[in-house]
């Protein structure tokens, strides 16, 4: 069969053997891709230096049906991506939008998941360190958004009453989204109040250009989120993540 | 399970080694002297029971104290961190460096829970502590990957405020290789990173 070239992001790599690694790539036109790449670490290996995480490329390799790991031919560098490892909060939000993507159990092709994954590591290389926080939680939730799991903020989940600018309602996370005032009296979610729904609102709609408060709380709401509709297991980055965000100094209302 | 498929099954879990190498491994070992295979279970057990990690740098040893720390004719002004043990002995080989050694056992890696509690930050941070003003430069030989990077980053702002001088391994052209082949992303560096002449 011949190989296949098609634009791909590295989320991961594993040292295999003594000379090889094995690659985790998202790829434009076939999703999730493990591919092998042998004698990679031998010294003398040509481009192992250029695939280093979160880089962008041109990745040829021979895709073989039904199987899960394929074999690298050949990865030519677009986008090197050199600076995220500079920040530490630009590390540790790139690591978790990784995390989300490799984690989502639908491997088909998503054009508009690796056009927002290459927008997020962008911005995420690019920003400044005091939006570092806010920029990690919106392209988190871009990416959830564009896996199909966008959280509905502006009316019930429950009643379909769409909810008021000043109202305090609750997240209910199996419903993926705000119960209204009214329907959050017997729900467990956490209370959400205006001022916390804007910036939720603001970061699930990619406008991160200004620091975060509470970003820890935030996170959390994003982790459950997460948790209930993206991911089947735990992600460690989040709480890699959560680590580094600054603490939140007093209870949101 | 045979005892020959168990020596096989454990030789097949060591880097390196697949089921077909382990199993010719255990005939190799079988069609030799008795010895032979004595001789290697004994090794094995012998560093299993004797070797630990150096209490004052992580690095392997036979002793509290590995013989790189012990030695009076370091310099002990100067601590290089590395990411692996291993690579001590990289460093070591090329005779170019007098100082002591600190062993983190691994970089950061979000993905895989690692963060600064897993790896041998606060016995690297409480060493410079300890030395009083004693050490003077802390090189961070942490590998040239985003994670090495990251872990450089985290620690050169943990041991800065402490009055340290906080260096990081150069980085760009490999001796003896012709820059035509040579990818992008090591030319750019070696670029930012030239010197005067």
């Amino acid at each position: 069969m011949p190989p296949i070239t098609t634009s791909a992001v590295l989320l991961r790599t594993y040292d295999y053997s003594e000379t090889s690694r094995i690659y985790r790539f998202y790829t434009e036109r076939h999703g999730l891709l493990g591919v092998m790449a042998k004698g990679i670490r031998g010294r003398s290996a040509k481009g192992s230096a250029s695939l280093a995480t979160f880089v962008t490329g041109h990745l040829t390799v021979y895709v073989k049906p039904e199987r899960d790991l394929h074999t690298m031919k050949d990865f030519e560098v677009v986008n090197g991506r050199g600076r995220m490892g500079t920040h530490m909060l630009r590390f540790g939000g790139a690591s978790a939008v990784g995390e989300v993507v490799s984690a989502h159990t639908d491997r088909e092709p998503n054009s508009e998941l690796f056009e927002t994954l290459e927008r997020t590591l962008d911005r995420l290389e690019s920003a400044p360190p005091d939006v570092l926080a806010a920029v990690s939680l919106s392209s988190l939730w871009q990416v959830v958004g564009a896996l199909g799991f966008s959280p509905e903020l502006g009316v019930c989940v429950l009643c379909g009453t769409a909810l008021d600018h000043e109202e305090v309602g609750r997240f209910d996370f199996p419903a993926g989204g705000m119960r209204c005032a009214a329907c959050a009296a017997d729900g467990a979610g956490p209370r959400i109040g205006p001022q916390a729904r804007r910036t939720l609102g603001g970061l699930v709609d990619g406008r991160d250009d200004g620091p975060v408060t509470f970003a820890r709380r935030h996170l959390s709401i994003l982790s459950d989120f997460i948790a209930y509709h993206v991911a089947s297991r735990p992600l460690k980055s989040l709480q890699f993540l959560g680590d580094l965000l600054p603490p939140d100094e007093v209870e949101p209302s | 399970m045979s005892v020959i498929d168990q020596l096989s099954t454990e030789l097949a879990r060591l880097p390196g080694i697949g089921p077909k190498t382990a199993l010719r491994l255990v005939h190799h070992l079988l069609k030799g002297s008795r010895e032979q295979p004595r001789r290697l279970a004994r090794a094995l057990e012998e560093v299993a029971d004797r070797v630990r990690a150096c209490r004052v740098c992580g690095n392997f040893t036979e002793h509290e104290e590995c013989e790189v720390c012990v030695n009076p004719r370091r310099d002990a002004s100067i601590v290089c961190v590395v990411e692996e043990a291993f690579e001590v002995g990289a460093i070591e080989r090329t005779g170019q460096y007098r100082g002591l050694f600190h062993v983190l056992g691994g970089h950061l890696a979000p993905l895989d829970g690692v963060g600064p509690n897993e790896l041998n930050v606060a016995s690297l941070l409480g060493r410079i502590r300890d030395a009083r003003g004693g050490v003077n430069e802390v090189i961070l030989a942490t590998n040239a990957s985003v994670e090495g990077e990251a872990t450089a980053v985290y620690l050169e702002e943990m041991i800065r405020p402490m009055g340290a001088r906080v260096s990081r391994l150069a980085r760009g052209i490999p001796v003896g290789s012709d820059l035509e082949y040579v990818d992008g992303t090591t030319i750019a560096e070696a670029l930012a990173g030239r010197r005067e002449m």
